[in-house]
């Protein structure tokens, strides 16, 4: 067989893919998480003490009666008081200093936690946040058309290199349908409504840890970075969309943890993953360094940018919101002497306004197509123009 | 044949002489004189004789033709009659008749060659198996060189002594064959010289004599009753080596074992081979690395003629960079490890390339489903150098395109790897060779799947040089210098503004000299040196484009140097009892320049515990380590059939790839030890007991029980990053670690049906127990490791239904590997986590695949020009769902599990091979 030759023929096709997998955890085991943050801004700051949750549990045990304090690098101390279960704050006046070094310790039960010395960075000013029309790949292999909202940030070389990200957005609800007048079925009142349940404004806060570092780079630079990507048929761009974004400057070290944590959660399930575990923050049992606590002790100063987009921002760019007018099917017109009849058999419609010859009649509709609280708050914020 | 009489008579010279003879020892010259004054002429040239003495010979003087051959039997003169003349020739035989018959009533001929031509590592005078002698046809004063010689006998059976008739006989480069006649007898010309006889039967086993062509001569062959006759299934080499030999753990894989095995997308490979033997386990399809023992995926030593090769895998480890075509053979050692190896903890694979065709140009080729490839390989001149290149290479994405829907669909996937090689051997026997070997792979993958870089490219190059020089008959020696190199680059493209490349290289520069010196039947000795220099440059970060204000950045290069000096002896005590004694004392020194860091003792490694730097001159040691490796076994005999062994052996490892994965990625890099890492040494002790049974079918079988015991087993702390990172130590943990298991092996090695099957029970545990929270890893109690596989069995089943048409299953069973799983979840600054158990507390479902291949032969004509065959291969033949690996996402509040599956239908594969 010094000379052959080889023809090779495939027949088949070859098939590999990932599928769901089934998998059943009996043990759970309660590991105590510490939320600590402390900024230069003017205000209580929070310290969280909790348990973590079995995977099938939706709520946090927060652990009670700890007593938690921040030792400050001159040698002061700065006491949290319990203010609802498992939640410590400081007094409201309270601001760290950027270049000031801070030690959180904490006793839970037996334990005495203790941080190493955490030290506060100047961080860089926000250049700006805003937003770009792209289409942007989704897991299931898809994309998805909407704008994504980036930010860069620039500064001197010799500020804080790494940032956390977290942003609070608000949208405003326009119900085409929303109901301006109401209706006492006691009294068999039609009275027009001071409020309108037309403009309602739902805000969240957001939910992963958002970070950049510059490290590496010839600049002091965080160049678009993704904030929040609000895809056309999501409701936050219908009409008047909040961002208010605050910078963290956070140590390396803190880069470094909340990247693993984030890795932890995220898996690609390639040939090449990496080990998964425990990931140990800066927060240790004084004398025991086997048992572990989740959490991080981050001291960052903080700087923010709001601003306020409408759709017609991102127009020319081909943004297109999508709507769905499903409502309009759902109207009824009802006679003002039948309102009695019609509310008793229907409670929770509403009236929409008062329309056709007189009496006119009321043109009524369902809760979810004439309340805009089913889906925000009424209240306009403070900061909405 | 007159015209060549003709000549010699041209210049001959006739001359006559007169002179005295003596009782002892006789004047050639004058006792020719006296010869022809008893009437005979002769013909010759007066230099030829002048002043040579011979013994007188003992026959009587009226047997002319045996009173001449008597006479010149101790010089170099040959001599031919023809009635009163006789003409005498030196060192030139005359050939006055190709008949056969004239040497066929001979029987003397077939001589035991014991000295001048075979050296200790061929001649084997303890082994009673013919494969094993060399047996010297004809008469060496009858020798031409470049000439042909024409050697025939019978073919008989061993025990009946009955003819075997229809007897193959070849040689298999150039290819010459024959068959032997209803009585047995056979006749073939070959070139003269050194040829191996190979010799098939159907109902015999294979076999073949390595014979001295010398002058037309008669050789008879014996053979072994059989019923396989193509494709043997063996893959120790020898029938007793089982038995007989005081080494442990060793497992041979030579070309034909290759061939059987069913090929995964009909590329045969013989590291994937050697998966099929006892106590060699991978982690499943396309996962790259080898672990032996309960050993990590490095701590296998891989070498090409000697030179290691430091990436083995093509395409995600499905392939490995051996080019199966360019193989010889394969010996891996995984316990009982020679004293001349070292380097590694776990094993040694020894991977010999093929000696380059020395007869004639010939030319390979071949297309395969993955790869095509094509070997060449020539002489040059006469008695020259001979050359070989070979090489293989993707020529399309067509089968990856085809692997839908997993990471690596409509991936951009190519790899090539080429090897040249160009050997000599003296007629004094030394040896030389040169081998140069290069192979490449490139893939490209979505940014999101894979680490979160895209283009990744990788490298290996290899330089060899080897020289083999025979002293004496008792001692020879292999020089060798070589050099290896192995880079990668990997590239983050997915930001235009933060795009660069990461390039990675490693070099290793070796130079051995390995004595072996024979004492005799009883007592051997190896020993020699070995030096290797490593030169690691762990990381050069470039910007990638124009936008990119990525700052370049280099990690300091790293270099050290490791020495051993080796000595090892094996004595045969008596029949029964076989000791072989080996130490290696290694040597290593971490060598600057550089800048290492020191860290305070109250907190981990890490860059906020630092609490100095120090600065290393170049060449200035940072650290040396240096420990004896003790490496003892031995055999005893209970019977004829059966025996025990024990060996134990102390390896140290100085060069550790770091890897975070169960399986090697193409980002992993290869590090020395120095101030932080220290070596990983592991003690292995094991004790077999082995058992022939034979018969009608010879049937092996083992028992082997080992206990590893390892200290300084790398590890990662979790999340550890290992690219680009400029204090390594910071993520590296190190642990004792233990290996123990139990390996069952029967074979059956000729019959209709042959094969073998292996059970291993094995644990791999290593403890993690630092001093602070990130180093201490479940508790600090021993844990498995990512690698471990209690219960693992593994099969070859070859049946031959006919001569051409054969069948073989291969049938593989795994407990599935540890995996971390997800117990429960956090929150943490209003995000949701992935709270894990602790390392390795789970595993994924059992492993079990089974692969069908069958091969149909053409027809068995010797005559025929050219031979092919069909194979026909089924991969995973129950379409079995086998889990590669799980992995675990946060959906919103819910953690959803996935598993991944590489092949989750049967891969059915035919392949047209043909030869000629």
């Amino acid at each position: 067989m010094s000379n052959y030759l080889l023809i090779g023929i495939l027949i088949g096709t070859l098939l590999g893919c990932t599928a769901p997998f089934d998998f059943e955890v009996l043990e759970t085991e309660e590991i105590l998480v510490v939320d600590a943050s402390f900024t230069n801004e003017t205000k209580a700051h929070t310290v969280t003490i909790s348990y973590s949750i079995p995977l099938d549990g939706e709520d946090q045990e927060l652990v009670s009666g700890a007593n938690v304090w921040i030792e400050v690098d001159d040698g002061s101390r700065i006491e949290f008081e319990e203010t609802s279960t498992g939640v410590y704050q400081t007094a409201p006046n309270v601001a760290g200093e950027v270049g000031r070094g801070y030690t959180l310790h904490a006793t839970v039960g037996d334990l005495a936690l203790v941080t190493p010395q955490e030290t506060m960075l100047e961080t860089i000013p926000i250049d700006s946040v805003y937003g770009r029309y792209l289409a942007l790949p989704m897991d299931n292999g898809t994309t998805e058309l909407g704008i994504q909202f980036l930010l860069d940030a620039r500064g001197d070389i010799d500020k804080a290199r790494s940032y956390r990200f977290d942003f609070i957005e608000t949208h405003q609800i326009k119900l085409r349908f929303g109901s301006q007048y109401s209706w006492d079925q006691e009294t068999s009142t039609l009275a027009f409504r001071d409020t309108s349940l037309i403009d309602c404004y739902f805000t969240k806060a957001s939910e992963e840890l958002l970070i950049s570092t510059s490290a590496g780079l010839a600049e002091n630079s965080i160049v678009e970075f993704p904030v929040r990507f609000v895809s056309e048929s999501d409701e936050q761009l219908r009409t008047r969309y909040s961002l208010i974004l605050k910078q963290y400057s956070i140590s390396s070290s803190a880069y470094d943890y909340y990247r693993e944590v984030k890795e932890t959660n995220e898996s690609a399930g390639s040939f090449f993953d990496e080990q998964r575990g425990l990931i140990v923050g800066n927060i240790a049992v004084e004398g025991d360094p086997s048992i572990p606590v989740l959490g991080y002790f981050e001291v960052a100063a903080v700087n923010e940018i709001r601003d306020i987009f409408v759709p017609g921002d991102f127009l020319d760019d081909g943004f297109k919101a999508r709507r769905s007018d499903q409502c309009m099917m759902s109207l009824d017109t009802v006679p003002q002497n039948e309102l009695g009849d019609y509310f008793g058999n229907f409670p929770s419609s509403n009236i929409v306004i008062l329309y056709g010859f007189p009496p006119p009649p009321a043109v009524v509709g369902p809760r979810s197509c004439t309340d805009c609280r089913l889906f925000g708050e009424i209240n306009k914020p403070d900061f909405w123009p | 044949m007159i015209k060549k009489l003709l000549i010699i008579g041209l210049y001959s010279i006739v001359l006559h002489a007169q002179g005295q003879s003596r009782a002892d020892s006789v004047n050639l010259l004058e006792h020719i004189a006296v010869l022809e004054n008893q009437g005979y002429q002769f013909f010759y040239k007066e230099d030829w004789l002048k002043g040579i003495t011979t013994a007188q010979p003992n026959v009587a003087r009226d047997d002319l033709p045996s009173y001449l051959r008597a006479l010149f039997a101790t010089t170099s003169i040959s001599f031919h009659q023809e009635g009163e003349h006789i003409i005498l020739t030196d060192n030139t035989p005359i050939i006055t008749e190709p008949a056969i018959a004239s040497f066929l009533d001979e029987t003397v001929d077939q001589e035991l060659i014991t000295s001048g031509y075979v050296f200790s590592r061929e001649y084997d005078a303890n082994s009673e198996r013919p494969e094993d002698k060399t047996y010297e046809v004809g008469s060496r004063n009858l020798f031409t060189q470049g000439g042909e010689t024409t050697i025939a006998g019978y073919i008989t059976e061993t025990d009946s002594g009955n003819p075997v008739e229809g007897a193959l006989v070849y040689i298999q480069s150039p290819f010459i064959g024959t068959s032997s006649s209803a009585d047995g007898f056979y006749s073939i010309t070959l070139p003269s010289g050194r040829q191996t006889l190979q010799l098939q039967s159907l109902n015999m086993k294979n076999t073949y004599r390595e014979v001295i062509a010398l002058s037309d001569g008669r050789l008879d062959v014996a053979m072994d009753i059989d019923v396989i006759a193509l494709n043997a299934v063996t893959v120790s080499a020898d029938r007793e080596f089982n038995v007989k030999s005081t080494q442990m753990g060793l497992t041979k894989i030579n070309k034909e074992n290759i061939k059987i095995v069913p090929a995964i997308l009909g590329e045969a490979d013989i590291i994937r081979v050697a998966t099929t033997t006892s106590g060699v386990q991978n982690l499943g399809e396309g996962a790259a690395g080898i672990n032996i023992r309960g050993g990590k995926a490095d701590q296998n030593l891989f070498l090409l003629d000697g030179a290691p090769v430091y990436n083995t895998n093509h395409f995600f480890g499905f392939f490995s960079v051996f080019n199966a075509a360019a193989i010889e053979g394969m010996e891996l050692y995984k316990s009982g490890i020679p004293a001349n190896y070292g380097g590694r903890l776990s094993s040694v694979f020894d991977i010999a390339t093929k000696v380059p065709n020395k007869e004639k140009f010939s030319a390979s080729g071949g297309l395969g489903v993955v790869t095509s490839r094509l070997m060449v390989e020539t002489p040059i001149g006469k008695n020259g150098p001979s050359v070989m290149v070979s090489g293989r290479a993707t020529y399309s994405d067509f089968v990856i395109d085809q692997i839908s829907n997993s990471a690596l669909a409509n991936q951009d996937v190519s790899f090539y790897d080429v090897l040249a090689k160009v050997h000599h051997r003296w007629e004094n026997n030394d040896e030389f060779s040169v081998t140069a070997y290069r192979s490449f792979d490139r893939f490209k993958l979505s940014a999101d799947t894979l680490l979160s870089f895209s283009d990744y490219s990788y490298t290996n190059e290899v330089f060899t040089a080897n020289w083999r020089h025979v002293f004496n008959e008792a001692l020879q020696a292999d020089f060798r210098v070589s050099h290896s190199r192995y880079q990668y680059e990997i590239k983050y493209d997915e930001l235009a503004s933060q795009a660069f490349t990461v390039d990675y290289g490693l070099r290793e520069t070796s130079a051995m000299a390995n004595f072996d010196w024979s004492m005799g039947e009883r007592l051997n000795h190896n020993f020699g040196i070995e030096s290797k220099h490593f030169s690691i440059q762990p990381g050069e970060k470039r910007p990638a484009g124009q936008a990119s204000i990525v700052l370049p950045d280099d990690l300091e290069e790293e270099q050290g140097l490791e020495s051993a000096a080796f000595f090892s002896t094996q004595y045969n005590v008596s029949e029964d009892l076989s000791l072989q004694g080996g130490l290696r004392y290694s040597f290593f020194q971490a060598l600057g320049p550089g800048t290492g860091f020191v860290y305070g003792d109250r907190g981990p490694r890490s860059a906020t515990n630092r609490v100095a730097e120090v600065s290393y001159e170049n060449n200035e040691v940072r650290a040396t380590y240096h420990g004896p490796e003790l490496r003892l076994s031995g055999r005893y005999s209970l019977n004829e059939t059966s025996s025990i062994k024990l060996s134990y052996n102390r390896t140290r490892q100085y060069i550790h790839l770091l890897l975070n994965a169960a399986s090697i990625a193409p980002t992993d890099n290869w590090r020395i030890s120095n101030e932080h890492i220290a070596p990983q040494v592991a003690d292995q002790i094991s004790l077999g007991y082995y058992k022939n049974y034979y018969g009608k079918n010879t049937i092996e079988t083992s028992a082997e029980v080992y206990y590893k015991d390892i200290s300084n087993l790398v590890d990662f702390k979790v999340g550890a990053d290992l690219q680009f990172n400029k204090a390594i130590e910071t993520s590296i943990l190190q642990g004792p670690g233990r290996a123990y298991g139990v390996e069952l092996s029967v074979k059956k090695n000729n019959g209709w049906w042959t094969g073998w099957i292996n059970y291993t029970y094995s644990r791999s545990l290593i403890q993690l127990d630092g001093d602070f929270p990130e180093e201490v890893i479940n508790g600090g109690s021993y844990f498995p490791t990512a690698y471990d596989k209690p219960h693992y069995l593994n099969s070859i089943t070859n049946y031959k239904f006919s001569r051409r048409l054969s069948m073989t299953l291969n049938v593989v069973y795994a407990t599935g590997v540890p995996v971390t799983y997800p117990v429960g979840k956090w929150r943490f600054k209003n995000s949701e986590n992935i709270l894990y158990s602790d390392r390795n507390a789970f595993r994924i479902p059992d492993y079990f695949r089974m692969d069908l291949g069958v091969n149909i032969e053409g027809t068995h004509k010797i005559k025929k020009l050219a031979h092919s065959s069909w194979t026909f291969s089924v991969y995973n033949l129950l379409g079995r769902d086998n889990v590669y690996s799980v992995f675990f996402n946060l959906d919103g509040e819910f953690v959803q599990g996935n598993k991944l599956l590489v092949f989750k239908d049967p891969i059915p594969t035919l392949t047209y091979n043909f030869s000629f």
